[in-house]
């Protein structure tokens, strides 16, 4: 444990966190500090580590707890038990606003955030400059805060608390504001801190957003630690994917399908995948390999093209052959799925089977050979005239 | 070194919200800051109408109502201190909402800021007082120099009433409406609008130990120069202030956890 802990910038062990079940009648009991009947236990000995240079994911339904964690890991919310250690200065995302109302205007908004966050006032002029380009709100950010719309508002924000480089961030939600234009340049920001080596917590019910920037995730279920370990993992018992596959389904990956795979760069690389078709019909196959690359998306690197591989119930072998295997060292998820006819109605082709990483199930491929930082070098060519 | 359990960063803080307090108070209307001073004028001229023209209230030895007028303002002016401070210290907590759910800081620092708003009304007071008496032909006092003295003891005791009325009403919000009502009850049992020699003789020793009237009296020593600066009264309740301070800073640390489920 203590091992662990040398790495990690923010430590959470066994935080309880309740609150007080009160009316307003009751409110003066508190304050008398006599025993409360009813708590609230809003987070019940939560235990995490947020490792240097990454960002662990917390996934959630609404009320598990998630903003409440998040706002212990501030400091913010006081502890029943455990302890919190944090290893560096902490920006918080969350709920943003709180700058005393919205009659001050969003210059006056950076400026009390700057001021209550103790920025160092020969950085404010350049500070706001950004900001100010960042938000895209231009000479808006003269304009009182009640007459912007709710995304310029969020944007004001979002810019504000991402000025100023912290080496923690505790991310709540906020990555879902504005256009998608703007949430293209959030995440822009977000991977270029994650590059810079900083560490945080993205708290969210937006999956997707937990795959493509964090490793390592916890589900969070009436202030419980439900699950934890490879986000892929804990999506897909958050979302509870392998549920929702027909039990009565035509054809299905055997239960031997391995689970992880090796391979050698430039050798030809070849697998088979059993499968089980159960009765007649069509059954098609493919498959694609990719590669998350951490913060931005996952990446498809191949796609295969869809193949007719049964028409009747049997066992069969999908064999997957790749010449000279193009891809550099490093670890890949292989991709695999099975599907019917396309429908004479227009209607989407059935579904059988699938082994991907949106269900949490797919194989990894690990690749054996020198790193490249891409796939294929193309050729450039620069012309001076 | 830390103070009551302040860092030297908590009272940048301190100061930091006070600014921004500041501005909130006068946000949004179209006068702005000119109403921290046509407030405490408006409310001057409307006491000097009833008390010295309708009700012809005189000093003992002074017969013109200018006379009076300087007196009433002498105590009046540090009372819309006592009312501005207390006012924003038992709101500082609900109002301050978003940063008490979202911030990391002390926030006794809060109600601290909140009380320290009553230096504007002070503030706008004394010069207007000081104006007003050189126009009218008096001069330097030596008594002024006390001045600093009196504004800190009457920032210490706001501070400890302060402290514990943010906490209070956090829990009890009526207490946020009744207040009001009981600073109306102080201000007319305290000598500030009639001198201490209209009450019966066996209240006035027991007024004496008012510490409202400590202060009201000790402002009027200090800036009419007439009598003597009560500095042992002072120092004994700036002594009791400190140690009531430090009283509700203790109890305001020990219910401040549960702000967040009250608020």
């Amino acid at each position: 444990m203590s091992g662990k802990a040398v790495n990690s910038v923010l430590v959470c062990e066994n935080a309880c966190v309740r609150f007080p079940l009160v009316s307003s009648y009751s409110r003066w009991r508190l304050f008398r500090g006599r025993e409360v009947d009813e708590w609230h236990e809003a987070l019940n000995s939560v235990s995490l580590s947020v490792p240097h240079g990454s960002i662990v994911g917390v996934i959630g339904r609404n009320g598990a707890g998630k903003s409440t964690l998040l706002r212990t890991l501030a400091g913010v919310y006081p502890l029943a038990g455990g302890r919190v250690v944090r290893l560096g200065p902490v920006s918080a995302l969350f709920e943003l606003g709180g700058m005393g109302g919205l009659l001050i205007t969003g210059r006056q908004y950076i400026l009390r955030w700057l001021r209550l966050n103790e920025v160092s006032r020969r950085e404010w002029k350049s500070l706001i400059e950004e900001i100010r380009e960042f938000s895209e709100l231009g000479d808006r950010l003269n304009d009182r805060l009640y007459t912007y719309s709710a995304g310029m508002a969020a944007r004001l924000y979002f810019s504000t608390a991402t000025s100023v480089g912290h080496e923690i961030y505790l991310i709540d939600e906020v990555l879902a504001v504005g256009d998608e234009h703007f949430q293209a340049k959030c995440w822009k920001r977000v991977r270029e801190r994650l590059a810079k080596g900083v560490s945080g917590v993205l708290v969210t019910h937006d999956w997707s957003a937990i795959l493509r920037l964090c490793e390592q995730s916890f589900e969070l279920d009436n202030g419980r630690i439900v699950a934890s370990g490879d986000s892929e993992e804990v999506i897909c018992g958050y979302l509870k994917l392998s549920d929702k596959m027909d039990p009565n389904r035509l054809a299905c990956f055997s239960s031997q399908c391995p689970a992880s795979m090796c391979a050698t760069t430039g050798e030809d690389w070849i697998c088979e995948i059993p499968v089980d078709v159960t009765d007649q019909g069509p059954v098609f196959f493919t498959y694609s390999i990719e590669k998350l690359a951490l913060g931005q998306d996952w990446q498809i690197l191949f796609i295969g093209t869809r193949t007719l591989i049964a028409s009747d119930a049997g066992k069969y072998l999908a064999r997957i052959k790749v010449p000279e295997l193009p891809l550099p060292g490093g670890e890949y998820r292989l991709n695999l799925f099975l599907s019917g006819a396309k429908p004479a109605d227009g209607s989407p082709r059935p579904a059988f089977d699938s082994r991907s990483w949106t269900t949490g199930n797919s194989l990894k491929l690990y690749v054996d050979g020198p790193k490249k930082p891409s796939l294929v070098t193309m050729p450039l060519m620069v012309e001076y005239t | 070194m830390s103070i009551m359990g302040f860092e030297r960063a908590d009272f940048r803080f301190m100061l930091n919200l006070w600014r921004m307090s500041l501005a909130d108070r006068y946000l949004g209307s179209a006068l702005g800051g000119a109403w921290a001073v046509l407030n405490p004028l408006l409310m001057f001229a409307l006491f000097t109408f009833v008390f010295g023209f309708v009700f012809q209230a005189r000093l003992p030895g002074a017969d013109s109502t200018m006379a009076y007028s300087i007196w009433l303002i002498c105590g009046y002016g540090p009372w819309l201190a006592n009312t501005e401070a207390l006012t924003a210290a038992s709101n500082s907590i609900i109002g301050n909402a978003g940063l008490v759910k979202n911030m990391s800081f002390k926030t006794e620092v809060l109600p601290i800021a909140a009380t320290l708003l009553g230096l504007i009304p002070l503030a706008v007071s004394i010069i207007f007082l000081l104006g007003v008496q050189l126009l009218s032909g008096s001069g330097w006092k030596w008594s002024l120099a006390w001045l600093p003295f009196v504004v800190f003891v009457q920032f210490t005791f706001l501070a400890a009433f302060g402290v514990m009325i943010a906490a209070i009403t956090t829990f009890v919000r009526d207490f946020g409406i009744v207040l009001p009502n009981l600073l109306m009850i102080a201000l007319f049992s305290t000598p500030i609008f009639y001198p201490i020699e209209a009450i019966p003789s066996v209240a006035q020793g027991v007024m004496a130990l008012n510490p409202i009237y400590i202060i009201a009296n000790s402002y009027r020593a200090v800036l009419l120069g007439d009598q003597f600066v009560p500095l042992v009264n002072l120092l004994v309740l700036e002594f009791l202030s400190l140690g009531l301070l430090a009283f509700s800073l203790s109890v305001f640390r020990r219910v401040k956890g549960y702000f967040p489920a009250v608020i």
